[in-house]
């Protein structure tokens, strides 16, 4: 496959206002396909968002190269950046002006004009669903519906690539499934390369041909949703919530079970009289009512019980020892 | 070529969001013409009402020779710097003019009454309905024998203004049967160019007690001509002619304000000529001051863009840097620039309305207004450009600027007055609205303003340029 994106040992690194460095990127690298939806999952202050700077000429790198289509983005980046279409995380446009406006400014930055402009205007307006309220002002708009417009006018020069910074933040769920159908609708219909960075792992999921999970400006994993269920170990995991403070008699019991690999006590929930145990198994549906007899006879009172097969946040938990949601 | 295009792009971007921005005109255009026409019209001569100012020092010349025992001169000094026995309340024109109404109808013969139908000001006999009872607060005239001893005054500080006037005004405005002819004459009035309010109220007053006296003799002079042959002035037949219904009527329209022969020429303490309208001096120097908050809120306009993400969203779009800070700082300077030309254009309309007249109160050489409200443009511009480049926010840029603005302000003379000592060539104000007073009066000479200003433009949005272009690349 022809890559679209290609990353090799970006760094950045910003200085505080006492002088001390902070390594925001710590020297990624990978690669992204045409016609791919590529993730980069990782929690807040991951990285994600600096290295989407760098890779789309806003931030200049303190180190290594990205090449976009085979254009430097740092040589050669106007060329590189006619490739680009950018999603940022918050809402980038001019509150007074109608999503029509916006778009006719933004597709004249990107050199369109006339005929062609009018034409791009007219079918993003339609791809976006805002034909009723395009020559409305935006700051009259519900927040998902300036999403849809955020999202537009980073497609309106119909990009190769585009890059959406979580774009599903703080957006209702209605509002997240139309994003996300939106998403897949740019990779099937006009055939672009998605570049998505989210810290929720059910989007990326459900998402992403590839995804790279990147902690502290590193990516600690990458590969397509099979491969990274391999490295999280293929074992299923069963949350037991049990009543009050569990003992560590308890732990150990259910860690002795047949089939369980190993029980550990996940950390307390402010305020909650409760004690939640993750305990891993090769099978997890055959292994629960084993694991609920031993806490029985420890007299504990189980108050919930989730079996979860190996996804990304357990490979995560496996690789930082933290939920990305920490 | 596609540069350029996106340069014109975002400037007209940001311009037509400014000119559609409601509450934004108020401020940029409603508030500068409100104040201006509050101020022109207090100061202009027109208001009836006492003036927020009193007891202007004036020093009055009177070196008028009269004529056949008349002497106009006596009466603008009277008004001006009333003795002790003039302060009785009676019209000084009624006493002293060449034409005296209780002296006809002390005579036997009736003037019969007649108001002038445009006006409810003239009654009967014609005496004049002035607002001479406020002048003795407002004006504390004094007498004085010489003109130089007078100049000297007001280049001193002890009088604001001095009136002087000259020793043939008599005989030039004056009519008489056998000298029928009005000779332009002129009233020197020697202003503190410091003081323009003050200068302002006194010029006017001159200048509706001079359009008064020669209104009145035009008029008796029109009445009377085709009747009384100049030859022959038969006192028997002057009496009867002003016992007539026609005598009444022209006697009374005497004092409808029209043209006048008699010139105020106005005299500044550095030389210059200058003619005083309030709308000028104080109009361009509001028109700037304001015109410095639009180019600060404008410049400051990139510093939001950075934090809403629009700049950011241009920035990854293909167009250079350059490009971007060019187009922003343009729409900056048209801002200001389309403000400046707008009230330019609102202020004349203003002194169409207050003084009845259509006129371009800017001076007659259009092309060189033009210029200087350009080069206006580029170094108000260029003082918001950099105090906004140099804010860390746009709260803050806001607040430096405001705090730049007065400061230009009270330096330029925006508030009626300046504080002198050389610190008012500090200021854009001054010298925008110092070549705009310049112009006004027929001085072309702007040349050294307009350096100043080019020059501070320049070099203040090459280094707003290069601070925004460094803040954008961290």
């Amino acid at each position: 496959m022809t890559a679209m994106v290609e990353v090799r040992g970006l760094k950045k690194t910003f200085n505080r206002s006492d002088g001390t460095p902070v390594h925001a990127v710590k020297g990624v690298t990978f690669d992204i396909n045409k016609g791919e939806i590529f993730s980069l999952l990782g929690p807040n202050g991951a990285g994600k968002s600096t290295t989407i700077g760098m890779i789309s000429g806003l931030v200049t790198p303190s180190e290594g190269e990205a090449r976009i289509g085979g254009f430097s983005i740092t040589k050669q980046a106007m060329q590189a950046k006619t490739l680009i279409g950018v999603v940022p995380q918050d809402i980038a446009l001019y509150p007074q002006l109608s999503p029509r406006q916006n778009l006719d400014f933004f597709g004249r930055m990107y050199g369109l004009g006339g005929a062609e402009l009018k034409k791009g205007i007219d079918e993003v307006i339609e791809f976006i669903d805002l034909k009723d309220r395009q020559n409305d002002r935006i700051d009259t708009f519900s927040g998902g519906m300036k999403r849809r417009v955020n999202i537009g006018v980073g497609l309106l020069h119909k990009p190769q690539l585009v890059y959406m910074d979580e774009p599903t933040v703080g957006v209702d769920p209605q509002s997240r499934r139309r994003i996300l159908d939106t998403v897949f609708r740019m990779r099937d219909e006009y055939n672009m390369t998605v570049l998505y960075t989210t810290h929720l792992m059910e989007e990326s999921q459900e998402l992403s041909d590839r995804v790279a999970i990147i902690d502290h400006g590193e990516i600690i994993a990458m590969g397509t949703q099979v491969e990274l269920m391999a490295q999280a170990g293929e074992e299923d995991r069963l949350v037991l919530i049990v009543t009050g403070n569990a003992p560590e008699s308890l732990i150990t019991t259910l860690g002795a079970v047949a089939g369980v690999t190993k029980a550990v006590r996940e950390p307390a929930v402010e305020d909650a009289d409760e004690t939640r145990i993750s305990i891993y198994a090769k099978s997890g549906r055959t292994t629960l009512p084993d694991v609920l007899r031993a806490a029985n006879g420890s007299n504990a009172t189980v108050s919930s019980v989730t079996v979860k097969e190996p996804d990304l946040e357990t490979l995560f938990l496996n690789l930082t020892g933290r939920a990305l949601r920490d | 070529m596609i540069t350029l295009r996106k340069i014109l792009t975002i400037a007209w971007k940001d311009v037509r969001r400014t000119f559609t921005d409601r509450n934004l005109m108020l401020i940029m255009l409603a508030a500068p013409l409100a104040i201006s026409t509050i101020i022109g019209v207090t100061f202009g001569g027109v208001a009836q009402g006492a003036a927020p100012v009193t007891d202007i020092p004036v020093a009055v010349v009177n070196l008028d020779e009269g004529t056949g025992g008349t002497n106009y001169g006596n009466i603008v000094t009277g008004i001006l710097a009333p003795l002790p026995s003039d302060e009785t309340g009676a019209d000084p024109l009624e006493q002293t003019g060449n034409f005296n109404l209780d002296a006809l109808t002390d005579s036997g013969i009736e003037a019969q009454n007649f108001v002038c139908p445009q006006s409810a000001e003239v009654t009967s006999g014609g005496a004049m309905q002035t607002s001479d009872a406020s002048l003795d607060e407002l004006l504390e005239g004094v007498r004085v024998t010489t003109p130089e001893e007078a100049r000297a005054g007001v280049e001193s500080g002890l009088y604001a203004v001095a009136v002087i006037i000259p020793a043939t005004f008599s005989a030039d405005v004056g009519y008489t049967p056998t000298d029928q002819t009005l000779t332009p004459t002129t009233i020197e009035v020697y202003a503190d160019p410091n003081k323009p309010i003050a200068t302002s109220i006194v010029r006017s007053i001159v200048e509706q007690v001079a359009v008064r006296l020669s209104t009145g003799n035009v008029t008796l002079s029109s009445v009377l001509t085709p009747v009384i042959p100049p030859a022959n002035p038969n006192p028997l037949l002057i009496l009867s002619v002003a016992g007539s219904q026609a005598f009444a009527q022209g006697i009374s329209c005497t004092f409808e304000g029209v043209g006048s022969p008699i010139l105020i020429d106005q005299q500044t303490v550095e030389g210059d000529e200058f003619v005083f309208n309030p709308l000028v001096v104080i109009g361009s120097a509001q028109a700037i001051f304001f015109a410095l908050f639009t180019a600060n809120g404008s410049a400051s306009g990139t510093i939001d863009e950075r934090k809403n993400g629009t700049l950011q969203r241009m920035a990854i779009t293909p167009t250079p840097l350059v490009a971007i800070l060019t187009g922003k700082l343009l729409s900056t300077f048209l801002n200001v620039l389309f403000q400046l030309f707008f009230l330019m254009v609102a202020l004349t309309l203003v002194n169409t309305l207050i003084y009845g007249r259509l006129e371009f109160i800017w001076g007659s050489n259009i092309p060189l207004v033009l210029f200087m409200l350009f080069t206006i443009a580029l170094g108000t511009t260029g003082l918001g450009a950099i105090t906004a480049a140099a804010s860390r926010n746009s709260e803050q840029a806001n607040t430096f600027g405001s705090i730049i603005a007065i400061f230009s302000a009270v330096l330029g003379g925006a508030f009626g007055f300046q504080l002198g000592g050389g610190f008012q060539y500090l200021s854009v104000v001054y010298w925008g609205s110092n070549a705009f007073n310049k112009l006004a009066n027929g001085n072309n000479d702007v040349l050294l303003n307009a350096l100043v200003l080019t020059l501070f433009g320049a070099v203040t949005f090459g280094i707003a340029f290069v601070i925004f272009a460094r803040r954008l690349k961290d």
